[in-house]
């Protein structure tokens, strides 16, 4: 009976605070590590496509980021002249996102129609894929391939083009008017060439990058090198209450391709297509 | 009366013919990848957003950091072992901490209490716990905790059988604003 009441005094000693040992000598260092990881839960977790609409972080060149399961997307773009010429061009693209890049990897895949504004609609149309992973600290990764292949015999003058691309959301505190910075670096063959490379036909591989800086929460300033020139964007969201995202800009400011600065702008929207049904009963 | 009708009838002819006309000129140009890019979701800013918590979710995680931080100020951080006891975190690392999150200097005990386990990543997580509780960057809580998870991965064994306070200090405040997130998500 003595023995008992000397056992309980001394457990009950070892559960008072700050007495307790910190030792866990009957703990194997993988239970130690699942003890004290913390799990981030999703509504909490590093990137995050619903809610809000973001003024967009590239022009020209594609992102570490994407479209995952839920996610689809809409847009059109312009372009006042093309190059050696004085007449415009469009293009229009749809597309849905699959899997999911924070769990595992996403996916995306376009259907983009290159023919609009001069021929008739869907007379050049391409499929892009692309797979992309989300990672701590608002890294992403993705491997893309435009224009992998075409549902029209028609392919256009744009070609198919393999890339890589890693972005960068940079939370900033430094600066208030700024909210953040997106970077973005990639390396591509195809239209990421340089102009003649893609004339004498090199087969090659070139680097490209874009600087998305988030003025307000509306708006952005791009600098996007394309692999061939440099364009300069504004990226603006007119509302939140529709997620429309339009960004006009200028391409070609710095001669290296073309003939001389042109302007572009693009339109697009996001939705979430799983609740599409519900609209369409 | 006809002569606009007719003239405007000639002005959509002539139109339309160009519109449907195949643009000699865009060819070998590049005209189908020299704009905008129209293979992504980027068109539409889809997947650019970073970490924004629900405003429930954020006011949930305010709330849990108002407590934290009086628990530290009070000096009554408690912290959990892997084996279920209960320990007290020593009033100057509760204090170092307290400061941290305020947007104070962190003390260099408090940076070698964390680096005692060996793992690289001690630095950027106080850097990232920097003012986490008094005015957060956006994403700066996920980068908090995935500053400490890799000092979980990378510490010594015998460091998370036997952690240091300022170590348990920093795993019971994130786990808390991690609690408060998870219930209000």
């Amino acid at each position: 009976m003595k023995m008992r009441l000397l056992c309980s005094l001394v457990l009950g000693a070892a559960a008072l605070p700050g007495l307790a040992p910190t030792t866990a000598t009957a703990q194997t260092p993988d239970s130690l590590r699942a003890h004290y990881m913390i799990d981030l839960p999703p509504t909490l977790e590093i990137l995050s496509t619903v809610g809000r609409t973001s003024p967009g972080t590239s022009s020209g060149s594609p992102t570490g980021f994407g479209a995952n399961w839920g996610d689809g997307f809409v847009g059109a773009s312009y372009q006042g002249r093309v190059r050696f010429s004085e007449l415009n061009d469009g293009a229009v693209v749809a597309g849905i996102g699959l899997g999911n890049s924070r769990d595992l990897i996403g996916g995306e895949v376009a259907i983009t129609s290159f023919s609009t504004l001069r021929s008739d609609p869907f007379q050049v149309v391409s499929v892009s894929l692309k797979l992309h992973r989300a990672f701590l600290d608002n890294y992403g990764l993705a491997v893309g391939w435009e224009s992998a292949f075409f549902l029209t015999s028609n392919e256009g003058d744009g070609g198919s083009s393999l890339y890589v691309a890693a972005s960068k959301v940079w939370p900033q505190v430094w600066w208030q008017p700024f909210t953040k910075i997106t970077t973005t670096v990639g390396l591509g063959d195809g239209r990421f060439r340089s102009e003649e490379e893609v004339r004498v036909d090199k087969e090659t591989v070139k680097p490209f990058g874009s600087i998305g800086v988030q003025l307000w929460e509306p708006m952005s300033f791009i600098a996007d090198w394309t692999g061939q020139d440099l364009t300069l964007a504004m990226s603006i969201v007119p509302t939140q209450r529709f997620p429309l995202v339009i960004t006009p800009g200028v391409t070609d400011v710095t001669g290296t391709a073309g003939d001389g600065a042109r302007f572009i702008i693009s339109a697009g929207t996001g939705f979430d297509f799983a609740r599409l049904p519900r609209l369409f009963p | 009366m006809r002569t606009p009708n007719l003239l405007t009838c000639g002005a959509v002819a002539v139109g339309l013919a160009l519109m449907s006309a195949p643009a000699t000129a865009q060819t070998h140009n590049q005209s189908d990848v020299t704009g905008p890019n129209v293979t992504s979701s980027a068109i539409a800013g889809v997947g650019t957003v970073a970490a924004e918590a629900s405003p429930a979710v954020a006011a949930a995680v305010a709330t849990a950091g108002t407590a934290v931080t009086a628990q530290l100020s009070s000096g009554t951080l408690s912290a959990t072992t892997p084996d279920g006891a209960t320990v007290t975190i020593p009033p100057a690392v509760q204090g170092a901490l307290a400061g941290i999150l305020a947007g104070g200097a962190a003390p260099p005990e408090f940076v070698a209490g964390l680096a005692a386990g060996g793992a690289g990543s001690a630095s950027e997580l106080v850097e990232a716990l920097a003012t986490l509780v008094s005015s957060p960057a956006t994403g700066q809580f996920a980068a908090a905790v995935g500053h400490f998870n890799a000092l979980v991965v990378g510490a010594d064994p015998a460091f998370l059988a036997s952690p240091t306070p300022e170590f348990l200090a920093v795993h019971s405040v994130l786990s808390q604003l991690v609690a408060a997130g998870r219930g209000a998500g």
